[in-house]
């Protein structure tokens, strides 16, 4: 089986396991195969970890289509775990939608939502959202369904509404979603666990997501807790994003102050280290292994 | 049509052309046709994207993500411009690796030194280079459907006698065809006569011979030379009526 398959594959049997699924978002690359040596069982490649990583801007609609789905790609060849995709309001209307599920389908991501929410958008944690009418989201549902070339290409519906007009509303967006076709229905920002549970009591059959962001509207909540309330994906968003850019931050404020990086070296990890977690040996390695004089020998035929 | 029986097909149907794109106008209008293969050329992609003539101008992310958007405009075979593996073998890997990825039945490796450029008289590689890069390119396929074509751009500097050599050992290296380019007839029709272990393709454009013994014929970009003296008669045109024009 090729990768895209066995991922989407993979994807999808963890989400319909019954156990919930581990799911770290990714500024880049690196932190992929961090996350993915570290033992999540997915990466997600989301908006708000790619405008920062990539424009050192926060998540408000200004990363754009090209940017985010060149991001994803290069996670999605960095590890070998599944990758789902943040494509935020799907970047237009629905003729946009076809273009943006070919696309991540065709680079390997194991699913994508998309949002309710009034492009530019807002992170789903920051003050000021709008949501479109819920048909403008459920149009787009249709028109993803429809795009996909792989049903286990799972789709997810993603409302903003619950700030902006309360959980009830959320909820019965979210219902409209998943009849419109929504594989995987993600409610932002719930803002207790009695809402997560009223969540779960209002989908009981339907895979979800939470979304676990320090400084949130949702209270921070154990994994495990998480899968007895019925959630299937727990996702981790911020915290890669944030942990990088602590420890970088107090590293530059060490070298300013030392003149030196020693006293910070306890924190970094190794030169050959690094270079080991990265694979620099196997890439040596296979250079030697077509080497000229490797080569001559085939050439020679002997 | 699929990559595997490509070549099967062109055997039976020897006159066939392989057509060359390297834009998104020109390559929509070939994928409406029944071509049962497209090339998408590194030189043509390089006036393109980069309005430079050379492909060795044209970077692997560059090329690649122009591949990726065009893949999803075609379900049929499509060949990819490999060029010279963009550096050594251990590039080739990654690079072959990138471009099955993002959407290459069949991979075109040229035997030029690294970086590959878009002359009549280009230098070539080593023997060792060349096995080296052919190895890694099949190292990193992931689908064992995928094919790799070898382009030999050498004939003026090795001759018939180096052709029938580099032959010899792709062969043995597992390459799947050999595209002969910047020959002349009478080289083609000798190399026809020999009993060899790959098939033969041969460059195309206007004018060229058809030869028998030639499995199938890979068109250097004749759209786009077509549209380009178009584009040269309109810009003309309107250079005149601009002229007229101001005279008024």
């Amino acid at each position: 089986m090729l990768k895209n398959e066995r991922m989407r594959t993979q994807f999808k049997d963890e989400v319909m396991s019954g156990h919930i699924v581990r799911m770290m978002v990714a500024p880049d690359a690196l932190a992929a195969k961090i996350a993915e040596s570290e033992g999540a069982q997915a990466v997600f490649s989301a908006g708000y970890a790619t405008s920062a990583s990539a424009l050192a801007m926060p998540d408000r609609g200004i990363a754009d289509f090209g940017l985010s789905l060149e991001r994803c790609r290069q996670i999605v060849n960095a590890v070998d775990i599944p990758v789902f995709a943040d494509a935020d309001t799907g970047y237009g209307d629905i003729d946009n939608i076809r273009r943006t599920v070919e696309n991540y389908e065709a680079i390997g991501a194991a699913g994508m939502f998309i949002e309710d929410q009034v492009w530019p958008k807002r992170c789903g944690h920051m003050d000021g959202k709008k949501v479109e009418p819920t048909e403008v989201l459920e149009a787009k549902i249709r028109a993803a369904k429809a795009a996909r070339k792989h049903d286990n290409f799972l789709i997810m519906s993603r409302t903003d509404a619950r700030a902006v007009y309360g959980l009830d509303d959320a909820i019965a967006r979210s219902k409209r979603y998943r009849e419109a076709g929504a594989d995987l229905i993600f409610i932002e920002a719930p803002q207790s666990v009695a809402e997560l549970e009223k969540i779960h009591e209002a989908f009981p059959n339907t895979p979800l997501m939470a979304n676990m962001i320090e400084d949130g509207k949702t209270p921070l909540t154990k994994t495990a807790d998480l899968e007895r309330l019925g959630f299937n994906i727990v996702v981790h968003p911020n915290a890669m994003t944030y942990t990088q850019a602590f420890a970088e931050k107090t590293l530059i404020e060490t070298l300013r102050r030392d003149g030196t990086t020693k006293a910070y070296k306890d924190r970094m990890i190794t030169f050959p280290k690094f270079n080991e977690f990265v694979g620099l040996d196997k890439v040596n390695a296979r250079n030697a292994g077509y080497s000229p004089e490797k080569m001559k020998k085939v050439y020679m035929n002997e | 049509m699929t990559k595997t029986t490509l070549l099967d097909y062109l055997d039976n149907r020897p006159e066939t052309i392989i057509p060359a794109s390297g834009d998104g106008n020109t390559f929509k209008a070939l994928s409406a046709q029944s071509f049962p293969a497209m090339l998408l050329d590194a030189t043509l992609t390089s006036r393109n994207l980069i309005a430079e003539d050379s492909q060795g101008m044209l970077t692997l992310s560059e090329y690649a993500k122009f591949l990726r958007d065009m893949r999803l405009k075609k379900t049929g075979v499509l060949i990819a411009d490999l060029q010279s593996g963009f550096g050594n073998p251990l590039n080739t890997y990654y690079a072959a690796k990138e471009l099955e990825r993002s959407g290459g039945d069949i991979l075109l490796l040229n035997d030029q030194t690294y970086p590959a450029h878009t002359t009549a008289k280009p230098l070539t590689t080593t023997p060792e280079d060349l096995i080296g890069k052919l190895r890694a390119a099949k190292d990193s396929f992931e689908n064992p459907d995928t094919r790799i074509w070898i382009k030999l751009e050498g004939i003026h500097s090795y001759g018939i006698e180096g052709i029938i050599e580099r032959i010899q050992y792709l062969a043995k290296a597992g390459a799947d065809a050999i595209a002969i380019d910047h020959y002349d007839g009478q080289q083609l029709r000798e190399l026809t006569q020999m009993k060899l272990p790959l098939p033969l393709l041969a460059t195309w454009q206007p004018g060229t011979e058809q030869i028998d013994g030639i499995t199938g014929w890979l068109d250097k970009g004749y759209l786009s030379t077509v549209i380009q003296k178009a584009q040269n008669q309109a810009i003309n045109f309107i250079k005149q009526g601009g002229l007229a024009y101001a005279e008024k």
